[in-house]
């Protein structure tokens, strides 16, 4: 049950961090999966078989683009990049998980005696 | 949004759909290659050996073949669109130049293959061009409408004689046109029969000639009411019977006739009275008229019009019985 919690979590919001993983500049999927890692400090550690299908699905939607190049180790590697699209995917994303963010704070700040 | 369907068409129309399946599920492959060798080299890193590192990465990864797989389905949808428009656009193309064939090569429309008839008869199209036409008036020369116009052409083509029978109605104005009916170059004859309600029967008979017809003229003078009355020898009106006007002889000894096979529009059915009206005649004429009884064949009847009474009683007698003249 637990599982299932995170893993709906995780679908809801996987897209709006790779789009904001990428919002620096290209990065490849590794890249944006250590960077979300990284950043949460270990506390979001997303399944990487799931990065690559949301990559290309958010590809297809016109979100990123992708353009294989060299990576720091000097191996091939697809690098993606945001699309305007997906500049502007973000800041809509952004703001639905801020309402959804208040409104469960508000809901766990309540007192009963309010209810 | 459009930047997105162009570089979708562009990457559709570099490669088959087929092909770029292959190219995407190489690619993805070796995206995912890096994607393991990157986490393998953390772990080794982090402290374990090769094959442990790589062990580690795989694990953490999860199905790659799954993975492939689902990149693969979201990267070949993309092209599905294009896909579809571009077979609808090979479909259509494909009607379209079948459309074409079949309208250039394939069999054409009865009347392009049956110019006028006399032309079928043994005269090309452009030998056919004479016009039959003319006006209809009554006495004080207004003209008379939906008059029936009954033609019969006869024409010696290479290959033997025809003839050809056309029909035509008169214009509110009086006036008729039968178009490409006889070859003005060559020999013809023309029969040409103008009837009207209440008006008497006239015709002209045009004989072996060349060149242009001139317009026919009818003055169709009013007639007085006739009434052709079958009946039976017991005097039983007979419902059924067909009769027509056949031919008028005038007070100047002039013959005004149809010909037998351009009636069918003047053709009349006696009903349960017996009656068929036949106002075309002036009292005193000799005429013929056509008759056929129920299950009989076509036979000619002649009379005079009588001066007073305003019907003529005919009888199913076999006296008159015509051979097809």
């Amino acid at each position: 049950m637990a599982g299932k919690q995170k893993a709906d979590l995780l679908q809801g919001t996987l897209d709006m961090l790779i789009l904001k993983s990428l919002i620096a500049g290209p990065r490849h999927g590794y890249g944006v999966a250590k960077w979300i890692q990284v950043t949460t400090k270990n506390a979001l550690q997303i399944e990487e078989g799931s990065l690559y299908p949301a990559l290309h699905r958010m590809q297809k939607r016109g979100w990123i683009q992708s353009e294989w190049g060299l990576s720091e180790s000097n191996r091939r590697a697809k690098y993606y990049q945001l699309t305007p699209e997906g500049r502007a995917q973000l800041t809509t994303e952004v703001q639905a998980w801020s309402h959804l963010v208040d409104a469960i704070s508000l809901v766990l700040n309540s007192k009963f005696s309010e209810a | 949004m459009l930047g997105n369907w162009f570089r979708t068409l562009i990457s559709y129309l570099r490669l088959p759909i087929i092909a770029h399946a292959d190219r995407e599920k190489h690619d993805i492959r070796e995206e995912i290659a890096f994607h393991l060798a990157s986490s393998a080299q953390d772990h080794f890193d982090s402290g374990k050996d090769g094959p442990q590192s790589q062990q580690s990465a795989l694990e953490q990864f999860g199905d790659v073949n799954s993975v492939v797989q689902d990149c693969c389905d979201v990267s070949i949808s993309r092209h599905v669109f294009w896909h579809r428009v571009h077979q609808i656009l090979t479909l259509g193309l494909i009607c379209a130049v079948g459309f074409l064939f079949w309208s250039y090569a394939g069999p054409q429309p009865e009347n392009h293959l049956k110019p006028p008839a006399l032309a079928a008869s043994g005269y090309a199209p452009a030998e056919t061009s004479g016009d039959i036409q003319g006006t209809v008036t009554a006495d004080d020369g207004q003209p008379v409408h939906a008059a029936h116009i009954l033609a019969v052409v006869k024409t010696w083509p290479p290959n033997g004689f025809r003839q050809n029978s056309y029909l035509a109605t008169t214009r509110a104005d009086g006036t008729f046109l039968i178009e490409n009916v006889y070859p003005p170059e060559q020999d013809y004859e023309v029969q040409i029969a103008a009837i009207a309600d209440d008006r008497l029967l006239k015709s002209e008979y045009i004989s072996m000639r060349q060149g242009t017809l001139e317009p026919f003229r009818f003055q169709l003078t009013e007639t007085p009411p006739f009434v052709l009355r079958f009946e039976s020898s017991d005097g039983t009106p007979i419902a059924g019977v067909s009769a027509f006007p056949f031919e008028r002889v005038d007070h100047n000894g002039n013959r005004h006739s149809v010909y037998f096979c351009s009636a069918e529009p003047i053709i009349q059915t006696s009903n349960a009275t017996g009656n068929i009206p036949m106002p075309h005649f002036l009292p005193g004429e000799q005429v013929t008229v056509y008759v056929r009884f129920p299950d009989s064949d076509w036979q000619t009847r002649q009379l005079t019009i009588p001066t007073e009474e305003k019907a003529v009683v005919l009888t199913p007698t076999s006296k008159d019985r015509l051979n097809d003249g």
